[in-house]
């Protein structure tokens, strides 16, 4: 099936090379230096840069491929997740923190850092 | 379709200045440190877990330098783990990587709550009240050369060593008994790694809206992790609000 990326500020690197990918500057009141660190992680990529609404540019961008399928990378972001819903993409988890995705007690540090303490002092 | 190809940085900041003209607003300020992987890579290489973790609370430490790259996922969590792990000494690296972990993990669940208080404040007596950000702090006009400084170099470089920020946080929302959202704006504003989660989730923590106590320092702890280059030529020299012990700060703030 052929495969487009969306990529967001979440995740700037290839997650699929193979695949076009897409990257869409959103109004989100970033200050010049932001948006320079941002460009310059994106020109090192190979990303189809753009400005606009993320949902319209982005099926546009799949459709312009023929691309049935939409990749981005996995983020705890709320609004990134509900545009990846919004658009159907699949979002890929690709390199964890922890492998295993718990549940942890997030009351406190100190409780999730019992539980993961050890799996994340390991190789 | 943006443009891709750029003879100098001056002429990518030219374009993007014209591209988006509303960032404005905050400064036309660039920052020093370079957006991609090849940057990320550079720093990444010079990380020593074991230096880290004997220097990090001085201004002058060992620190990583790896936060832009981490919040925009230039770097995984998973490799830079792996990479202290490989190293000596890389347990509190590692513990430091998991906080942000932790408080991403902590955003997944509460989302836009990361805005809201978490809990009560723990020590009612003087509780933050303002919800402005009085003006003097952001134009780093206090007279305090360390908040001064601080602000200064958050607004020039997008960035403020991790101490830094928890005593700017500490004197906004204690000192100043500001609410911590108006402070966590500004910094989400400024800092190239400026994450809802992180940044705001730790600025609760100093507020001890989600933690059992306020964050405080006095002046001997900001003197010595600072080699006292802020307090030397301070006009406030004399009448540091931070010049007492902890047990006087403490009674003056929360009593």
């Amino acid at each position: 099936m052929k495969t487009i990326v969306w990529m967001h500020e979440d995740g700037l690197r290839q997650l699929l090379p193979e695949a076009p990918a897409i990257f869409v500057f959103e109004d989100k009141g970033h200050s010049l230096k932001r948006i320079v660190f941002l460009y310059e992680c994106l020109l090192e990529l190979d990303v189809v840069i753009a400005k606009g609404d993320v949902e319209t540019l982005v099926r546009k961008f799949a459709a312009a491929h023929g691309a049935e399928r939409i990749v981005t990378t996995f983020t705890e972001c709320p609004r990134v997740t509900a545009q990846a819903r919004e658009l159907g993409a699949e979002m890929v988890n690709d390199d964890p923190f922890i492998a295993a995705a718990g549940p942890y007690d997030l009351k406190r540090f100190s409780r999730y850092w019992q539980r993961v303490e050890r799996k994340v002092l390991e190789l | 379709m943006m443009r891709r190809e750029f003879g100098s940085r001056e002429e990518l900041v030219e374009y993007l200045k014209m591209e988006f003209p509303e960032s404005s607003a905050h400064g036309e300020a660039v920052s020093g440190t370079r957006g991609g992987r090849r940057a990320a890579q550079a720093l990444f290489d010079r990380v020593n877990p074991d230096r880290y973790a004997r220097s990090r609370n001085f201004l002058s430490g060992a620190v990583t330098r790896l936060a832009p790259y981490l919040r925009h996922g230039v770097l995984t969590m998973g490799e830079v783990r792996r990479g202290a792990l490989g190293q000596p000494n890389p347990e509190k690296l590692v513990q430091e990587y998991a906080w942000r972990d932790y408080w991403r993990r902590v955003y997944g669940q509460i989302g836009e709550g990361v805005w809201e208080d978490r809990e009560e404040p723990k020590r009612q007596g003087r509780a933050a009240q303002q919800w402005e950000l009085p003006a003097d702090v952001p134009a780093a006009e206090t007279g305090l050369a360390c908040m001064d400084g601080f602000v200064t170099e958050l607004k020039s470089t997008g960035y403020l060593h991790n101490h830094a920020r928890m005593w700017f946080a500490a004197y906004v929302i204690h000192w100043r008994r500001v609410r911590w959202q108006s402070a966590a704006r500004f910094f989400l504003t400024h800092l190239l790694d400026g994450d809802p989660a992180s940044n705001n989730l730790s600025f609760q923590w100093v507020a001890s809206t989600f933690g059992s106590k306020p964050y405080i320092f006095n002046r001997e702890n900001l003197e010595k992790y600072t080699a006292g280059e802020y307090c030397l030529g301070c006009g406030r020299n004399q009448d540091c609000p931070f010049g007492k012990s902890y047990e006087a700060i403490d009674q003056e703030l929360f009593r």
